[in-house]
């Protein structure tokens, strides 16, 4: 399940872009969570 | 009206009673199970990892909208990577003969070694962003005014340890990224006007990223600046404590 | 005698407000818990489908180009093409630290605090702070690489021939206008003054003359550009009506910091190839450096 070893022109710049991405999604999911927890 | 007798023990009771409330069990868990207001402060106060929690909190503090947990997350991440990076310090030895084979074996070879490095690789990102948004959230909600101030300051310090951190630890792989990434940080950091060369040489161990540079970033990155965050961390949270917890609203 | 200070009001610890609180556990905890939770797998998956780079062992004889710092340290490597580099290496992170640590000492009063967003401005300045850092960080960066130039001729084929070469971008301000041969060694100190031999590269720092062109592109411009635009901002939602008072004016500088800060990066990470060169981000080529595979 791997489909990372892009050329690596493009896999710094867009590493970072897809690990911010992942964090902005858990602390989405996380406030959605609190929403229906915490009414 | 006669107070009805109380239901009999059944089964599960029995067992319940008998793995949870023998002396063994009691003389490791002191309190009692945390489904009362008592045991639920008790629990808090008198636990070593939970007693940096205060036993009651400001309402608007427990929503996730007011900190996103962001302060939490960071320490998490901090204790996360601590945990991979141990698991990975096993198959690592810090000498440019050894540095590069090491890595390929845990990222091949080595049972959910390319996991460890994968999770301590992208934690060490997250780290950064997450300290990063906390800054900013202590800031738009002015959680810096007195008395907090310098908790603060405390937090720019931890703020400056993280990138040092994810700096040294750029360095060990010893591929191409990392060899030169770090030749151009550091000609940053030499362009200094009066001390800059004299810190570029004490930072690498010599004119060049080179075996004194390796070694003098891997032994900063897994004791010297963990240790350093450790104590400035132990300060930041006991400030919090100490400030009466989170900053209310007036 | 008292009267002659106004005394501003401090913020003040708080009282406890015990009708107000919850217990820690279990509403703190779980959701601590639950943020631990969703964090993990969160970065378990990604782990499982992203790999953590792996280049080719280092070489020091192979230079990779473009060559670039982590990216947290991007926003100064893109200063570096700016400016000096003692001012964007140096000068400028430190100053930015050291106001960072210190603006609590600034602003002390008691309003805006415990709630997001708390004074009645605040929204409205950190998203026109927002926006005017965004557009005028994007701005100079296009500018001192000459793409202003590049673009009003190509779309509007407007030129200012020679006359005007001297504004295409930063540095042609020294190489472009016809300055006066004194003025590249102006002499301000009757000795030459050296500071500790830099031991390595660049031989010992030493003053005695000055480089006037070099100076106000290296040196003048960016310092008015780095003082003077966040002043101009601050000045103007002050005359607006809109900054009343230090946490405003705060609220500010933070987003414009926060703002810089990204667009820095983000031109670093995706917009900066061969050279150093401004790219479109799917232009973006990396040589490896090898000899005899350079063209990519």
């Amino acid at each position: 399940m791997e489909w990372a070893n892009l050329p690596h022109d493009f896999a710094e710049p867009l590493e970072l872009v897809i690990v911010a991405i992942s964090i902005t999604a858990m602390l989405g999911i996380l406030v959605l969570f609190g929403q229906w927890w915490q009414k | 009206m006669a107070v009805e007798a109380p239901p009999k023990p059944t089964l599960a009771d029995k067992i319940y009673d008998r793995l949870f409330h023998n002396y063994v069990w009691k003389s490791i868990f002191r309190t009692g199970y945390p489904n009362t207001p008592r045991n639920q402060m008790l629990i808090v106060a008198t636990n070593v990892f939970l007693h940096l929690h205060p036993t009651r909190i400001h309402r608007t503090h427990v929503k996730i909208t007011h900190t996103y947990c962001l302060g939490g997350l960071s320490f998490f991440m901090f204790l996360g990577l601590t945990v991979t990076g141990i698991l990975l310090m096993f198959y690592y030895v810090p000498s440019v003969e050894r540095a590069y084979l090491d890595i390929q074996n845990i990222t091949t070879t080595v049972q959910f070694g390319q996991l460890m490095r994968n999770m301590h690789r992208w934690m060490a990102h997250a780290m950064v962003i997450l300290v990063f948004l906390h800054m900013m959230r202590v800031f738009y909600t002015g959680a810096y005014k007195p008395p907090r101030e310098f908790n603060w300051v405390v937090g720019v310090i931890l703020l400056v340890l993280t990138f040092l951190l994810s700096f040294t630890g750029y360095l060990l792989p010893w591929d191409q990224l990392a060899f030169w990434a770090i030749t151009v940080g550091s000609e940053i950091a030499g362009s200094a006007p009066v001390l800059g060369p004299k810190t570029r040489f004490w930072m690498l161990g010599g004119f060049e990223v080179g075996p004194n540079a390796l070694i003098r970033f891997y032994t900063l990155h897994v004791i010297g600046l963990p240790l350093l965050a450790a104590i400035f961390m132990a300060v930041h949270f006991w400030r919090i404590r100490r400030d009466g917890g989170l900053a209310r609203p007036l | 005698m008292a009267t002659a200070v106004v005394a501003r009001p401090v913020a003040r610890p708080q009282p406890r407000a015990r009708d107000e609180e919850v217990l820690v556990w279990p509403d703190l905890i779980f959701i601590e818990f639950i943020s631990a939770l969703v964090f993990t797998v969160g970065l378990l998956i990604l782990s499982t489908f992203m790999n953590a780079p792996l280049l080719d062992q280092a070489n020091p004889d192979v230079t990779p180009n473009p060559s670039k710092a982590p990216w947290y340290l991007l926003n100064l490597q893109e200063l570096l093409l700016h400016m000096n580099a003692a001012m964007a290496g140096i000068i400028v992170p430190t100053v930015w630290l050291i106001l960072l640590a210190a603006f609590p000492y600034f602003d002390r009063d008691n309003e805006g605090q415990g709630a997001w967003f708390a004074t009645e401005n605040a929204w409205r300045i950190t998203i026109v702070s927002g926006i005017v850092a965004f557009v005028g960080t994007w701005l100079l960066i296009l500018w001192d690489t000459g793409k202003i130039a590049y673009f009003l001729n190509a779309w509007f084929g407007l030129s200012g021939g020679d006359t005007l070469r001297f504004l295409e971008n930063v540095r042609s301000m020294q190489s472009q206008l016809p300055w006066p041969d004194w003025s590249r060694s102006i002499t301000y100190l009757p000795f030459e003054l050296r500071i500790l031999d830099g031991t390595g590269r660049g031989g010992p720092t030493s003053f005695q003359n000055l480089d006037f062109p070099g100076w106000l592109v290296e040196q003048a411009i960016p310092i008015t550009a780095l003082v003077g635009l966040p002043s101009l901002l601050i000045y103007t939602l002050w005359r607006i009506g809109w900054v009343v008072s230090r946490r405003d004016a705060l609220l500010a500088l933070f987003t414009g910091f926060v703002v810089v800060f990204g667009v820095l990066t983000l031109v670093g990470t995706a917009f900066r190839g061969q050279g150093q060169e401004l790219v479109l981000p799917w232009q973006l080529k990396v040589s490896e450096g090898i000899p005899g595979q350079e063209a990519h």
